[in-house]
């Protein structure tokens, strides 16, 4: 026999050669405990920074436009005809005796405290617009307001302008007001709400209406399966604004209308998606016993089936909050959303997309605020997905 | 002994890195083969055969990096070729047979296409009536009948032992000096296998390359090879001439393998024997030799200590510490019981 | 593969019937006439002009006529737009919608699909984290959210190209990146996605050990399989931006069909909700029939599924 020792092996070592027991060797060999599936998504979720951020951001967006209208002390349809058109920031000159006053771009002069907050407006002694010259007085002094060609100027008796201008936000309307003199922060809130209410009763419906469609389907399968899912083929192939514009005309604007709508259009995918998962499921031994034991149906479905596809549910669901903000968004755009007076997010961006020129912060600010709840909503649902993906589970 | 070697790889590791670590798929395998021969790679699910021969083409997948050793064809080394003369190696000299037979072709293009496209990569003169052609004797030389019209077939036409059929044909295509075909039967039924094997039998007759053929099943080994290597943990554990791994069996691990084997002459007779246990985790591979967990006659010296080669004949040789010659004689008898 | 297309049309057929009965029945349902406007017409008025519209028929007799008009592509009269055809509406808004379309389909197959398959080839690098931010981001944000952003920023902010308007090309840039902006980024992600899963695939291993060059890798073997599900996206994308949409017309002041549909909607002008309803769902039908025949053409395997 001859022997052959490799390079590393070259130290010098005690060779030990009483047996082991296998059990000793497998209490060393098990390493770390066994964590189970959802601690392992969790763990994951809370490693993933944006998903943090994502819920974070989710939270405040659904305090914002829970309770934050009733903060703001004023009301999404009491309008101050006077005060339309108000941006978030306004720019007051201050004159030597110490008056402050802000100019509108409307060709209207207010006073102000010099905290921006909008407490008069003064009427013009005498306009002439030939000129392009409107006169003012106040404290016993003259001011001009000239709107030549070079803008609009605010000038004292010499034409000369006024010593002191600065920017500072409006303290009557922190967001400021809408073509007809509405509080945009109390809008924006309330229409978040309107949103929010949407989407999630939405995703709800399109919950329950999926899972049950689609759990039938699924559970029963063979020939109730085929024609359920063919109904649910040709509806797919309608497209789905088409289908829910026509509905909006049939029922009519109304936050309840389009709640509807919306639900009835949403569902055809969570039906297939739970069908699939169901198909998949049910001839797995669990599910089998169940059935031979004698469980009904139903609660096979509902305690064994669903608990077992729950997060591609979930997923799904999370995903779809999204897409329902931007279809009401997109159909209160075109009118056929929610009814105006009442603000959603939607009706906002139509109002606001015609003072684009003169008024941007009217179509910004709610472009902000839908822009934000759904790459939250997006962001947090990328990320429940690939926390859950088992393939990455390692 | 100037045997020409065909193939030599030294001291090889292959590690893959994931997200959770490093994953010692290959660790340290040495192994040559000559030109001609017929050997075959044994070991469970896990022991890193196919990751050893995609390394030796260096077909890993984006993560997997050869990170130690040498790997020579012909006397170059594979681990330092340029693309191009990968590709050409690649192309004409070693043929590969995947374990997939279900998935390894392309879905969407003609059984044809794929055999020709091989015919033709480095071989521009070639006309498409003559490359057709070539492909056509290839569909005959695999046994294939009818084999014009399959040319035009799509795989998912054919059945698993076909695509197969398929797979070595294209791995022929270019008269290899080396086959390696990785568990051709494994997704197979038995009658399917048997035709197989009796293929991999005849195309060693009649193109003359050497062939690696790796499986789980000794019995198959036995029926084709001249030499066998036994791998487990990503290791060589045993290697030698068929008569010396089954007759002089030197490693528990292939005395395992071997006691897994279904008896024939046994007909209905008793459950197949399995290792209990299963393979070490090759993230944080054992200290010692990776089988102790797992191996009857463990000793605390396996636990600690990887034992070197022991060469028992001049074709043999196997690494457990059974063997040291050091081994206090009495443990040596109780052992061979 | 003669069943398999006349299986297929069979399907368009039946939707496209549902589509048309549907709309008929919903729209025939609306509380109120076409012609009961705010300020109530004369009775006499509203007689005559529901007899002068085949009003005063059988609803089934008003359906199967309806049926066959649209049989002979004629949608009839506008209810409100007098003595105009619903059919020379839709002449005069689609050039101006379709031009949009084309453009912004150009786009998305130039930018769509090769952005993907860098992305994929180079996953996980740098070009890949690139095209997956910008592309996350322009997949949630709607189309006419970024619109005011862009207008904002280029006709208000900048003023390099006008807030509305089509009259000279300036006006169209816009609007066509509104509409090719979501799509891009949709099909970017999915051809990535698809790619990927192509690229780790057992036959393209295969393909690698036959010594072929990367390109023709690549291409020959990656691209053909992985464009297989993104063909259906695309397909329905093109489809819908063909017969226009709603906000950017709007938003942009484009007089195209989007914006008819959407004025037909708020001036209850029903013929027209109809026809532009059955129109796009026709186009879209018809899209998804194509898309079917291209499926077949790429995966072989779909004849047998079908089966
Ligand atoms: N792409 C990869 N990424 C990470 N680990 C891998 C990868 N490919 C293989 N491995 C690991 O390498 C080890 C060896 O795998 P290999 O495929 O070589 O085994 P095998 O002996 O061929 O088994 P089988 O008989 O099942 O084919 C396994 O533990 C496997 O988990
Ligand atoms: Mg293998």
């Amino acid at each position: 026999m001859s022997e052959k020792h490799d390079e590393k092996n070259h130290e010098p070592f005690i060779k030990d050669w009483t047996y082991v027991q296998k059990e000793e060797l497998n209490a060393e060999s098990t390493t770390g405990k066994t964590i189970s599936y959802w601690q392992d998504v969790r763990r994951r979720l809370r490693k993933n920074k944006l998903a943090g951020g994502s819920i974070v951001v989710i939270i405040l967006i659904l305090l914002a436009s829970t309770v934050g209208q009733t903060l703001t002390g004023k009301s999404y349809d009491a309008q101050q005809l006077s005060l339309r058109n108000m941006p978030p920031v306004i720019e007051i000159q201050t004159a030597e005796d110490g008056t402050n006053f802000y100019i509108h771009q409307d060709l209207k002069v207010f006073l102000t405290d010099q905290h921006g907050f909008i407490t008069d407006e003064i009427p013009p002694v005498s306009a002439s617009l030939a000129d392009k010259l409107f006169t003012y007085e106040y404290k016993g002094k003259t001011y001009n307001l000239s709107f030549s060609g070079e803008g609009i100027k605010f000038e004292d008796e010499n034409r000369q302008p006024l010593p002191e201008k600065r920017k500072i936000w409006n303290k009557n309307y922190l967001l400021g007001t809408d073509s007809i003199g509405r509080d945009l922060l109390t809008r924006l809130l309330y229409g978040g709400r309107v949103s929010l209410l949407v989407a999630f009763l939405v995703t709800i419906c399109t919950l329950v209406i999926g899972v049950m469609y689609g759990g039938i389907s699924g559970y029963y399968g063979a020939n109730l399966d085929i024609v359920m899912m063919r109904l649910v083929e040709i509806l797919m192939a309608i497209p789905s604004t088409i289908y829910i514009i026509l509905l909006m005309v049939y029922f009519g604007q109304g936050i309840y209308n389009i709640l509807i709508a919306m639900a009835l259009t949403s569902w055809l995918g969570m039906a297939q998606l739970v069908r699939g998962q169901v198909l998949s499921l049910k001839e797995q031994e669990f599910i089998l016993a169940a059935k031979t034991v004698g469980v009904s149906p139903l609660k096979i479905i509902l305690t064994h089936l669903l608990p077992n596809c729950i997060g591609p549910i979930v997923v799904s669901a999370t995903l779809s909050i999204p897409g329902a903000i931007a279809t009401e968004a997109f159909m209160s755009f075109i009118g056929l959303g929610v009814k105006p007076p009442m603000p959603s997010w939607g009706i906002l961006s139509n109002e606001g997309i015609g003072a684009i020129r003169s008024s941007p912060y009217q179509i910004l600010l709610p472009s902000i605020a839908i822009s934000l709840t759904m790459f939250a909503f997006n962001f947090l649902g990328d990320s429940l997905r690939d926390a859950m993906d088992p393939r990455q589970r390692k | 002994m100037t045997v020409d070697k065909l193939l030599e790889v030294n001291n090889l590791r292959t590690s893959f890195f994931t997200f959770s670590g490093e994953v010692q798929a290959v660790r340290d395998v040495s192994f040559s083969l000559n030109r001609g021969e017929i050997i075959g790679v044994v070991g469970e699910s896990g022991s890193g055969k196919s990751v050893t021969f995609l390394s030796v083409t260096r077909l890993l997948s984006e993560s997997g990096k050869i990170v130690g050793g040498n790997i020579l064809f012909e006397g170059e080394d594979v681990t330092q070729m340029p693309t191009l003369k990968l590709r050409k190696l690649r192309n004409n000299q070693i043929g590969m047979v995947f374990q997939e037979p279900m998935t390894s072709l392309n879905p969407t293009l003609r059984v044809g296409t794929q055999i020709i496209e091989r015919i033709k990569a480095f071989n521009k003169r070639i006309s498409n009536r003559e490359a057709s052609k070539r492909a056509e004797q290839l569909l005959e030389m695999v046994r294939i009948p009818e084999a014009r019209k399959h040319l035009n077939s799509y795989p998912y036409e054919m059945s698993g032992g076909m695509r197969q059929r398929v797979m070595f044909a294209m791995a022929i295509a270019c008269n290899p000096k080396l086959l390696i075909a990785d568990e051709p039967t494994t997704a197979l039924d038995v009658t399917i296998q048997k035709q197989i094997l009796k293929l991999i039998g005849s195309l060693r007759d009649e193109i003359n390359t050497s062939i690696i053929l790796i499986t789980h099943d000794l019995g198959v080994v036995a029926e084709t090879c001249e030499r066998v290597v036994v791998m487990y943990g990503g290791m060589i554990m045993e290697e030698g001439l068929v008569d010396e791994i089954f007759y002089e069996t030197a490693h528990q691990y292939t005395v395992g393998l071997k006691k897994s084997i279904p008896d024939v002459n046994k007909v209905g007779g008793t459950r197949l024997f399995s290792i209990s246990g299963s393979p070490p985790s090759l993230i944080d591979p054992p200290k010692g030799c990776p089988f102790t967990a797992r191996c009857d006659k463990a000793m605390r010296v396996c636990v600690n200590h990887c034992p070197p080669y022991f060469q028992l004949s001049p074709t043999h040789r196997s690494m457990c510490w059974l063997l040291d010659p050091e081994m206090p004689s009495n443990l040596a008898v109780e052992s061979v019981q | 593969m003669l069943k398999y297309i006349s299986k297929r049309f069979a399907m368009m057929v039946i939707t496209m019937f549902i589509i048309i009965t549907a709309t008929f029945f919903l729209m025939r349902a609306i509380p109120g006439g076409p012609f009961s406007f705010d300020r109530a017409l004369p009775p006499s008025v509203e007689e005559a002009l529901n007899a002068k519209y085949n009003l005063d028929k059988p609803l089934i007799e008003q359906y199967f006529d309806y049926l066959l008009s649209i049989l002979r592509f004629d949608f009839g009269p506008s209810y409100v737009y007098f003595g105009r055809t619903v059919n020379e509406m839709i002449a005069d808004g689609w050039p101006d919608s379709a031009k949009l379309g084309i453009a912004s389909s150009i786009l998305i197959l130039i930018f769509g699909v090769p952005l993907g398959i860098v992305a994929a080839l180079n996953q996980n690098k740098r070009p890949d984290r690139a095209i997956m931010v910008i592309s996350t981001i322009g997949v949630v944000i709607p189309s006419f959210v970024l619109a005011t952003f862009l207008l904002y920023f280029f006709s208000v902010k900048l003023e390099i190209l006008p807030t509305f308007g089509v009259d000279s090309w300036k006006g169209y840039i816009l609007p066509t990146i509104c509409l090719a902006v979501g799509p891009i980024c949709g099909i970017t992600r999915l051809s990535r996605s698809s790619m990927l899963d192509t690229l780790s695939q057992d036959y393209m291993r295969t393909a690698e050990s036959k010594g072929l060059s990367r390109s023709r890798i690549i291409v020959v073997h990656g691209l053909r399989n992985s464009l297989i599900p993104v063909v259906t996206s695309l397909g329905m994308t093109f489809a819908a931006l063909l017969t226009g949409t709603f906000v950017i017309e709007k938003i942009f002041a484009v007089p195209g069909l989007g914006r008819y549909f959407v004025s037909s909607i708020t001036n209850r002008d029903y013929t027209a909700v109809m026809a532009l309803t059955i129109l796009s769902s026709a186009i879209m039908v018809v899209a998804v029939f194509i898309i079917d025949i291209i499926y077949m053409l790429l995966d072989p395997r779909i004849k047998l599924y079908d089966k």
